[in-house]
């Protein structure tokens, strides 16, 4: 498998749509941190801070993801190329396996660009992060096991797809919807679980507390917050609001989308007709 | 006999459709294998499940001895080449790159043995241009140096001259003859153009809906092939009688028409026919070429 990655990783190198990914990251993050510091000014408390800038951002990673990924492991179907590594006898597995590895490089790569950028630029414009070590670290781990997901999703839909554009298409259809799913579930979860009841009488007007029948309580609420949770884009909409439940279990739920959809890629790849 | 490759009642089958029906073929060692077949015949099916690309419904294949089944299969296919439909480069490398490339997938240690590589396929003048500026014949020479880079005992070709023109056509099979030659190396090629597998092929398969019709070697087909002249004559005994006497090889085909086989003197033919007192009514040559042949294996002489 090390000759499929050193093809790849050169491969990679000589990649035009990866590195506009890579200098887009950076020049979005940049610019998000300009922007942030912008919005500091005149502001004496409770303005944004690096960690806002940091973690924002990795709202914008999966769709980057999406179609940078598939371009690059779709490009041995649209060239043919594929064929010469069957040919020459490298077993399907490990062309698979070499894809992803290369995939999820490339994808911490550019992740790698975003936090350089936001470092670089915005340390001296925003100052330094906020949160807790731990939290902070907690955040980062999520955010690179996210990306490691993330990398291993679209990777299945490009090798288990003969046409570059359909497997653009559905992975970037795939973010598209999981956020849209994800942000009504949070938004879902968001609702309070009291909402305030005004009562009129004679001389004045009484509050109270009373139990809001849109709160999402129980079996539900335990399901939609696994489903956030578990989605790479659900994990990427919670850290990029700074707003996680379950920040210690993200990792482990993205490292299960990691074994599950590789297993499924390769069992799916090495029963394909190569056309 | 030394099989470099057998198939052995293969099958292929797509949904109810069976492109390929118990197809069994036998590649010598160092042979130039034609496999001839009309569109749709199976022959680019054929050579995808050899090379790995689809897997056979039923049958299996050997290669330089090892199963298809076999774990072994993997090390036996870095001994062969293929180019399947068309050559698989990358568009947007260099003649250069793409070889390197192949380099790195073959575990290659170094690039040493690049130019030698261009240069036998004519494109060292051109090794930093981009791929996506070729025109086809060079595509196809690329195509040829990267099946060439894992130093293969066996090459498939599917039909390396579609789209090329005739000097690259010659080309082609110039460097082909001088590989199996020079190299011994054994090459398979699919291909609609007789007339140019006529002149390399050692050996052919005839393929037509999902089954091999027939395996015979060149030197098989020449003698089928031979120069043959129809003799139409107005008293058939007579041209028996010269024909016996000249020790002619003939064949009677009607009443009053024969064909003779080989190369003969026409003149004295026709003035020992006259002494017997018998008058040549016509006399065409129906020499039999490859085509000739095919057509009538196939039967699709009607179809014309």
């Amino acid at each position: 498998m090390s000759d499929l990655l050193r093809s790849n990783f050169r491969r990679l190198a000589k990649s035009t749509s990866f590195w506009v990914i890579f200098f887009l990251m950076i020049l979005c993050t940049s610019a998000a941190c300009v922007y942030e510091y912008r919005d500091s000014l005149g502001v004496t408390s409770g303005g944004p801070t690096l960690d806002d800038v940091f973690f924002q951002l990795v709202l914008l990673i999966p769709i980057l993801l999406s179609y940078s990924v598939s371009i690059f492991t779709t490009s041995d179907y649209d060239y043919g190329t594929l064929k010469n590594k069957i040919i020459t006898g490298c077993s399907r597995t490990k062309i698979y396996l070499a894809n992803f590895v290369t995939n999820s490089v490339s994808s911490i790569f550019i992740l790698l660009g975003h936090m350089v950028a936001s470092l670089s630029v915005g340390i001296p414009l925003l100052d330094s992060f906020e949160l807790e070590p731990m939290t902070f670290f907690a955040y980062t781990l999520s955010t690179v096991f996210m990306v490691l997901a993330c990398a291993a999703v679209f990777t299945m839909i490009s090798m288990l797809n003969q046409n570059r554009s359909t497997a653009i298409s559905f992975s970037i259809a795939s973010v598209v919807i999981t956020i849209i799913l994800v942000t009504f579930l949070f938004n879902r979860l968001n609702i309070s679980e009291y909402k305030i009841s005004y009562i009129p009488s004679i001389n004045d007007i009484t509050s109270q507390k009373i139990p809001n029948p849109e709160y999402v309580s129980g079996f539900l609420r335990s399901l939609y917050q696994f489903i956030i949770d578990f989605l790479p884009t659900g994990q990427s909409f919670q850290i990029g609001m700074m707003d996680t439940v379950n920040i210690w279990v993200m990792p482990v739920y993205s490292v299960i989308v990691i074994i599950i959809s590789t297993a499924v890629g390769i069992i799916f790849f090495r029963r394909k007709n190569i056309k | 006999m030394d099989y470099i490759l057998t198939t052995s009642n293969l099958c292929k089958r797509y949904g109810a459709v069976n492109v390929l029906n118990n197809i069994s073929i036998h590649v010598e060692k160092g042979a130039i294998y034609g496999l001839i077949g009309k569109n749709g015949a199976g022959k680019t099916t054929l050579i995808r499940v050899i090379c790995g690309l689809q897997y056979p419904t039923c049958g299996e294949y050997s290669i330089f001895g090892v199963k298809n089944s076999d774990r072994e299969i993997g090390s036996m296919r870095r001994r062969m080449g293929a180019i399947v439909d068309s050559p698989a480069i990358y568009l947007n490398m260099t003649a250069e790159e793409n070889i390197k490339q192949q380099y790195c997938i073959l575990g290659r240690p170094n690039f040493d043995g690049i130019d030698e590589l261009l240069d036998m396929v004519g494109l060292s003048d051109v090794k930093k241009k981009k791929a996506s500026h070729f025109s086809l014949g060079m595509r196809q020479r690329l195509g040829i140096a990267l099946v060439l880079c894992g130093d293969p005992d066996l090459i498939l070709l599917d039909e390396p001259t579609n789209g090329i023109d005739p000097q690259g056509i010659i080309q082609i099979r110039e460097m082909l003859i001088r590989l199996n030659r020079d190299k011994q190396i054994t090459i398979i090629i699919s291909s609609h153009i007789l007339g140019e597998l006529s002149k390399m092929a050692t050996h052919y398969g005839f393929i037509d809906k999902g089954s091999i019709i027939k395996e015979i070697t060149a030197a098989e087909i020449e003698h089928s092939c031979r120069k043959c002249m129809s003799v139409k004559v107005s008293d058939m005994t007579s041209l028996i009688k010269v024909m016996d006497a000249g020790g002619m090889e003939y064949r009677i085909t009607s009443g009053n028409t024969a064909d003779i086989y080989g190369e003969h003197n026409i003149t004295d033919m026709a003035v020992a026919l006259k002494n017997e007192g018998c008058n040549i009514l016509g006399l065409s040559e129906r020499d039999e070429t490859l085509e000739s042949y095919y057509i009538n294996l196939i039967g699709g002489g009607k179809n014309v």
